[in-house]
Order: structure tokens, then sequence, then C-alpha cells
């Protein structure tokens, strides 16, 4: 494997895996969209 | 109108559910062709570019209006669009949300169904001892292309597709937390299971091992060595724009129906860029590290880049498997095809979501009726691409639905986003309750880059020239000699560029030129039912508001 290719492809991968990863933790650090008490409060409000 | 209560249940399960709806056969397939055919490791420079000026704005668009419609009780695109101007026309813009979502359907899961029976003929070892000669005649069997009959398919193919089908409509009825929710909590781990276990195997292949003729890395050397000068190709720049293009899914209103069950104060900015990555993941870490190393492990770069593409996957794959011995041709013969399904089932899901809201919201149908008029419609638009496959209805599908309407309603989009909705609203839609501060910068490549990029990969399809050389149909048609079209761009289509014979009968036998253009037709009279369906169902609904009631 010539280094030119080896190093666009190992470049390549670290750029998306590191932002994945990044972006997968934050999602993990708050992971509940909302709160079910909450929720019901607001559907029976807007019924 | 009554709100519906569905909501996601979980964020992860959100964002694995919009990564499987991207997430689909073309990662593992169309992209290692897309490289290896345009530039090598050069590839990825327009490919990265266009998905931050393209691929990454489009996905901020769609989910901002995915959410903007929730908010209005709207979960399909008709609606959605209707609330983005006061013109009357944007609701039929949003016809081709329901339209590409319904046919590509239709086609994706006798795809799918492929896959499904691939893992079962994996799994039951009948393509051990088999020659490469017999795959291969084994999968013109299985899908109908042998001989010349005008309506051929196998049993084994109508029965995938039935289970196929049935289990689509099964998990579309559970919901959408208990059905495709689920499905994707499942079927996501595994696909990436599955692919990391075959990357891996193809990684360590070596020369003189278990049979192969190169080590892992010279396919990985094919794949990724960069051809610069191609950059200076327009071609290569349009395939780039394109692969992104259809990597995300977006252009289709699927991505618009999930974040529509997203209240109005929730995140779009992170989630949407997480499962943007979470697909270029699947694509270019996973998705370039299993057909071409085992191809070119086994087959040499010249076979690999003749045959790479769909059929390698299903013609050539499970031979090259049979090197590793009985058991692990087993293992890896499902895990590849299992991957492949999972990668199908998720975005096939999506696909369906939009239409059973569709008919939930704008007809007021409860689920299980909606998903019981989608799976009625969905099994009628199938049989043209099962019975006459190899008489161009599948291709035509993929064409029309798949390709043409997909970009023309994402450029619609676009400009109805940014200029109708008015990009001042729309980047505020875009930060509200956002998690990840989205540079300002992006406001600007909005309104004005990704319209243009989306523009080029429209003119890009409508005008292709011959061979895919714009350098020299640019020289021609300044020299005079006119534009030379090529047959498979959508004016080339349109005018039969190429086709010499154009009789519908011989021998009084239909011929592929009437299947193509009745399947045409087909595609044409279900745009207009669908375009029909929301004129009756905006009429419907003034009526009853004019009457004072609410419906």
């Amino acid at each position: 494997m010539t280094t030119t290719a080896l190093i666009i492809m190992l470049g390549t991968w670290a750029v998306i895996s590191y932002f994945t990863v990044r972006f997968f933790l934050r999602i993990f650090r708050s992971p509940h969209l909302h709160n079910p008490t909450e929720d019901a409060l607001e559907d029976q409000l807007k019924e | 109108m009554e709100r519906t209560k569905e909501r996601w249940g979980t964020r992860i399960g959100l964002v694995l559910a919009m990564a499987g709806n991207a997430v689909g056969l073309g990662n593992f397939l169309r992209f290692p062709a897309q490289a290896v055919q345009n530039g090598g490791g050069a590839f990825i420079i327009p490919y990265l570019v266009s998905f931050v000026l393209m691929g990454l704005p489009l996905l901020w668009i769609e989910w901002a209006i995915g959410r903007h419609g929730g908010k209005y009780g709207h979960h399909s695109a008709p609606g959605m669009m209707d609330k983005l101007g006061h013109s009357r026309w944007l609701k039929y813009a949003g016809v081709f949300g329901i339209f590409t979502n319904l046919t590509i359907a239709a086609y994706y899961t006798y795809l799918e169904s492929w896959t499904l029976g691939y893992v079962w003929y994996s799994l039951t070892g009948v393509f051990h001892n088999m020659s490469a000669h017999e795959v291969r005649d084994f999968f013109f069997w299985y899908v109908g292309a042998e001989g010349n009959p005008i309506i051929n398919v196998s049993p084994h193919a109508l029965f995938f597709f039935i289970l196929t089908f049935t289990l689509n409509v099964w998990i579309l009825s559970r919901g959408l937390s208990k059905g495709i929710e689920t499905a994707s909590k499942i079927g996501m781990p595994l696909l990436f299971i599955f692919g990391v276990f075959l990357a891996v195997r193809a990684l360590t292949l070596n020369a003189g091992e278990l049979n192969a003729i190169n080590d892992a890395l010279v396919g990985l050397n094919f794949l990724w060595n960069p051809k610069f000068e191609s950059l200076a190709d327009p071609k290569v720049w349009l395939a780039a724009a394109g692969q992104i293009f259809f990597t995300l899914s977006v252009g289709m209103g699927s991505i618009h129906c999930y974040a529509a069950y997203l209240r109005e104060n929730e995140d779009i900015a992170l989630n949407a860029t997480t499962a943007g990555f979470t697909n270029e993941f699947v694509e270019v870490v996973l998705g370039g590290s299993i057909i071409i190393p085992i191809g070119v492990a086994y087959l040499g770069l010249d076979e690999v880049q003749r045959i790479v593409g769909l059929s390698m996957g299903f013609q050539t794959m499970p031979t090259l498997f049979q090197n590793w011995g009985p058991i692990l041709a087993a293992v890896a013969g499902m895990a590849w095809f299992g991957l492949l399904f999972f990668a199908g089932i998720t975005s096939s899901l999506a696909m369906g979501q939009p239409v059973v809201a569709f008919f939930h919201d704008e007809f007021h149908l409860d689920r299980k009726h909606a998903v019981r008029v989608y799976g009625v419609l969905l099994f009628i638009l199938a049989l043209p691409t099962i019975l006459f496959f190899s008489h161009g209805a599948f291709g035509e599908y993929d064409d029309w639905s798949g390709t043409f309407s997909l970009v023309l309603f994402a450029l619609i989009e676009s400009i109805a986003f940014s200029w109708i909705f008015g990009i001042d609203r729309g980047w505020e839609e875009i930060q509200r309750g956002a998690e990840l501060k989205i540079p300002i910068f992006f406001k600007f490549v909005m309104k004005y880059v990704t319209p243009l990029f989306l523009l080029g990969v429209f003119s890009g399809s409508l005008i292709a020239p011959k061979e895919g050389d714009w350098i020299a149909a640019f020289s021609q048609l300044f020299s005079g000699k006119g534009w030379p079209l090529d047959p498979n761009s959508i004016l080339g289509k349109i005018f039969r560029v190429g086709v010499t014979d154009t009789r519908y009968f011989i021998d009084g036998e239909p011929t592929s030129i009437f299947i193509v253009d009745m399947t045409r037709l087909l595609l044409l009279v279900t745009f207009i039912g669908i375009a029909c369906a929301v004129a009756y169902a905006w009429r419907h609904r003034k009526v009853q508001a004019e009457k004072g009631r609410t419906p």
C-alpha cells in the first residue's frame, strides 16, 4: 500500500470515527428525549 | 386537527432509526464502486466537501421542516411543505415525499428480500461446493433473469418477498416506538457487529492463505490510492455529490417524517449530525473495508473493477466465502447478507412510515387501517418489479423514483426552506433546542451553496453526456455538433437515445420497451393519484373548517 493511500485512508477514518464517537457520547450523556410525566401533562393541556 | 400521541421512546432509538434510514445497501455496494471508478483516494475529497456543503445542511433542513410540520400535526411531506409558506402549490411539492417513499419501498423491499433469502441459503450451505459460474446462474434463476419469457420469477423469490413484505408491514403496525424504534435498536447494533466481523476478516487476509492471491492491503490500496488528476473531472464531483445525496436518504420525506415526532423544543442539530456521521462511519470505514479487499484478494484488480457493484454482492461474494471453509463460509454469508438485510429493513421501514402517517393525518385512518392501505399499495406497486425484473421494470423504478424524484424534491425543499419560509426563520428553527452549535457560516451555505449543489446534481442526471465525459461534451457543443446525451440520462431516457427498435409487440409478444413504457405510465398514475388524494384531503378540511368543525 502506498504511503499516500495509507495517510488518506487513516486520516479519513480518524476524522469520521472521531466525530461519530464524540457526537454519540454527547447523545449518551442526555439520553432522554423528554420527561414522560411532562409529556402526559402537555398532552392533557392540549386536549 | 387531532394530534397524534405517538413519540419516540428514547433519544438513542431516534438516532439509530435515523441512521438506519440512511444506512442502506448502497453503503456497502455503491460507495466502493463509486470510489474505485472515480479517482480512488482522491474521490474522498469531493465526497467530504459534498457532505459538508450539501449533505449536512440538507439533513438539518429536513429535520427542521419535519419538526416544524409535526408541530401542526403533519407527519408527511404534503402537510409539512404546506406549512412553509402561503402558496397552495407547496403541498403538491410534498407529493414527491409520498410518491418516492411508496415507489422506492416497492422495489427496495424486493431487493431486501433477496438478502433475506441469501441469509437462508448461506446458513443452509446451498452455495457449498458450487462453482463461481453456478453461483451466478443461481442468482439469475432466483431473480428470473434466465431465458426471455415476459413474466419470469422463481417461487423462492416470491416466498422471501412475501416474508419480507409481511415483516415490514407487521413492524409498521406496531407503531413508532414499539415497532420502528425497537427494530432499529436490534438491527443497527447487529449490522455493526456483522460489519466489524467481516471487515476484520477481510483486512487480515494474506496472499497464499485460504486461496487468496493478494493481500487485503492490495485491495485497500486500489480503493484509496489517489488519482489527483481526476479532481479536474466534473464527472468525479457529480459522482461524489450524488453518492452523498443517495447515502444520506435525503430528498425522500422519510427524515421529515421521523423528525415530525419530536417536540418543538427538542434538539435537532446534534441528533441530525450524529445520524449523518453514523452513516458516514458505516459507509467509509466499514463499507470500504469489506467487498473490495475480499474481492481483490481472490479475483485481482481487473476483475473487481469490472464487476464491482450490486451484482458482485450477490453473484460473487458467496463464492469467495467458500474459500474460508464450510462453517466460516456459512457464518460469513449470514453476516454479509444479514448486514445488508438490516441495512435494508431499517430503510424500508423509514419509507413506509411517511405513507402510513399521510393516511393517518390527512384521512384520519387509525394506524392499523393506514398500514393496511400502505400494504396493499406496496404490494401492487412491487409486483411489476418482481414479475418483469429482467425487462427493465426494476430499473425504471430506480431511475424515476430513486434518482429523478429524489433530487428534484430536495432541490424544491431547499429552495422552499431558505427562500420561501426564509433563511432567518429557518435558522431559528434549526437552532431552537440545539445541543450543538452550528457555525453561522452554514446559514449562507443553506441559502446559496446547497441549492446550487443540488441544481448541479439535478442537471448532471438530466443532461449527463455520453459516458460521463463532460469535457468532450462541451467541446462538441461549442463546435456546433450538439450535446451528446447519454442513454442513461433523464432526457436520454425520455427521448430514447440509442434505442433503435421501439416496437411494443413482436410476434404477438410484448417487448421490453412495452414493459418500460407501462412501468412509466404506472409511476405517473401513482404520482397523479397521490396528488389527487392531497387535493381531496385539503378540500375536505376546508369544507369542515367552513362548517365550523375541526376534522
